[in-house]
């Protein structure tokens, strides 16, 4: 008798912590999203847009997003923002012509002029014993983020610049998580020293100077003092 | 006993009777009628009252509004007018209904030529529902209807709530102050604007804001 109202006790336990973290789970999900109209807003309607010029700042979670116009559709919860575009998110700001944000997904496409800027803490420490800080700088033509993780798709026209080395590719594909970032396509690698590495692919790390590439062929370039 | 001190004592006592009739009835007269029966005491105070009548305001010589109600008062010392349970009401523009509404009741100020409706007030443009709130004021002279309360607002796709609200009869515009929500305005959840300068166009069911507008809402799973 005993035993049976213990384990109906524990069921009901089981089942109030289950309910408990499904409804943080829940809350979590949620966000607030901040728009502020410098300008003129026009609302036309829950299935309709939100019209909005003479300047916009979109704010959500950590993400600030800053441009002279903007159209959000109302029920697909996307906006198109464009006239010169600025996102800023913790250590990346990126900047460009214009910007579809899709605030369910947490993405955002940017093109024309695209221009990234990373503040990186690298694994090498300075004279202080601090970690040393480096700007990674990204420009291509089009830029896929997720302001979820970071992690990005840079197309065309792709420059990349950390310190004094350079690298230039069609595609490159960056996982924050791993500091990883992915070039493909006639991938030029140039360093201090006039030392350059040519290749289809290549891997570079964000965090730690360490580059690796593939393909067939590496040609690998740098000066020897006679 | 001395028939002296009787005299004396007598006068004494019909002096303070005398005394106290003065006070009682010539220094605190009652006013003619009070506490006599008012008759119905859902029936606004008034020196007239007249039961299921229509009555119409006229602003420069043009109708401004008419009114049919179960009962008016007419009040002259307070230069007012007392209407209750007003079943139909007509606010008027260029000789032409522009709205119409009803409410539980209404005051209209001779004076300024003010009227006041509260009590479950709906605003009614073309037979639609346009608003609903519980205090309405309007001055034919200015054309402007003040709603200082809370309002809210029927549009095509639902139900928005403001602070309060302005309606210019003449230019057709409502203009919101304070929090405007709408109610499942973005992505099927409430959408809040503040500040700055909000108008709504029923025509065309859309706001517009500027003037530094904040606007608020949530996305995200809630499921």
């Amino acid at each position: 008798m005993i035993g049976r109202a213990r384990r109906r006790a524990v069921s009901i336990l089981v089942l109030l912590a289950f309910m408990a973290s499904a409804a943080i789970v829940a809350e979590a999900a949620k966000k607030t999203v901040i728009v502020e109209v410098h300008g003129r807003a026009r609302y036309e309607g829950s299935k309709g847009k939100t019209i909005i010029e003479g300047g916009v700042t979109i704010q959500y979670d950590d993400t600030v997003i800053v441009a002279a116009s903007a159209v959000m559709d109302n029920a697909a919860e996307t906006a198109k923002l464009s006239g010169g575009v600025t996102l800023t998110q913790q250590d990346v700001t990126v900047t460009a012509r214009e910007m579809d944000v899709d605030l369910k997904k947490d993405s955002a496409e940017v093109r024309g002029n695209v221009k990234l800027e990373k503040r990186e803490e690298q694994a090498e420490k300075d004279e202080s014993g601090k970690p040393r800080i480096s700007i990674v700088t990204v420009t291509c033509d089009t830029l896929n983020i997720s302001t979820k993780t970071q992690n990005f798709a840079a197309r065309g026209s792709v420059l990349i610049t950390k310190d004094a080395q350079k690298a230039q590719a069609q595609k490159a594909d960056y996982d924050n998580a791993q500091k990883e970032l992915v070039l493909e396509g006639s991938v030029f690698i140039e360093d201090e020293g006039d030392k350059s590495i040519r290749c289809d692919r290549a891997t570079l790390y964000t965090d730690k100077e360490l580059v690796e590439a593939e393909g067939q062929p590496v040609v690998i370039t740098f000066e020897v003092e006679e | 006993m001395d028939p002296r001190i009787v005299r004396r004592v007598s006068a004494f006592i019909a002096l303070v009777l005398a005394c106290l009739y003065i006070y009682a009835f010539v220094l605190n007269e009652p006013p003619d009628g009070e506490g006599e029966s008012s008759g119905d005491a859902n029936s606004p105070t008034s020196e007239l009252l007249f039961e299921g009548v229509s009555i119409e305001g006229r602003s420069d010589g043009e109708r401004a509004w008419r009114i049919s109600a179960s009962h008016v008062g007419l009040k002259d010392e307070d230069k007012r007018i007392e209407i209750g349970e007003i079943m139909h009401g007509e606010i008027y523009r260029e000789d032409e209904v522009y709205l119409s509404f009803k409410a539980s009741k209404g005051i209209f100020h001779t004076g300024p030529g003010r009227l006041f409706l509260s009590g479950g007030v709906d605003v009614y443009s073309e037979d639609r529902k346009l608003l609903s709130t519980d205090e309405l004021e309007w001055t034919p002279g200015d054309s402007m209807v003040v709603i200082p309360g809370p309002a809210e607002i029927m549009t095509e796709q639902g139900v928005v709530s403001a602070d309060s609200l302005q309606v210019d009869v003449a230019s057709d515009e409502i203009c919101a102050s304070g929090n405007l929500t709408i109610h499942e305005g973005f992505g099927g959840r409430d959408i809040v604007m503040k500040g700055g300068e909000i108008r709504f166009d029923p025509d065309s069911n859309s706001f517009e804001a500027w003037g530094g507008t904040r606007i608020e809402f949530e996305i995200g799973d809630d499921d």
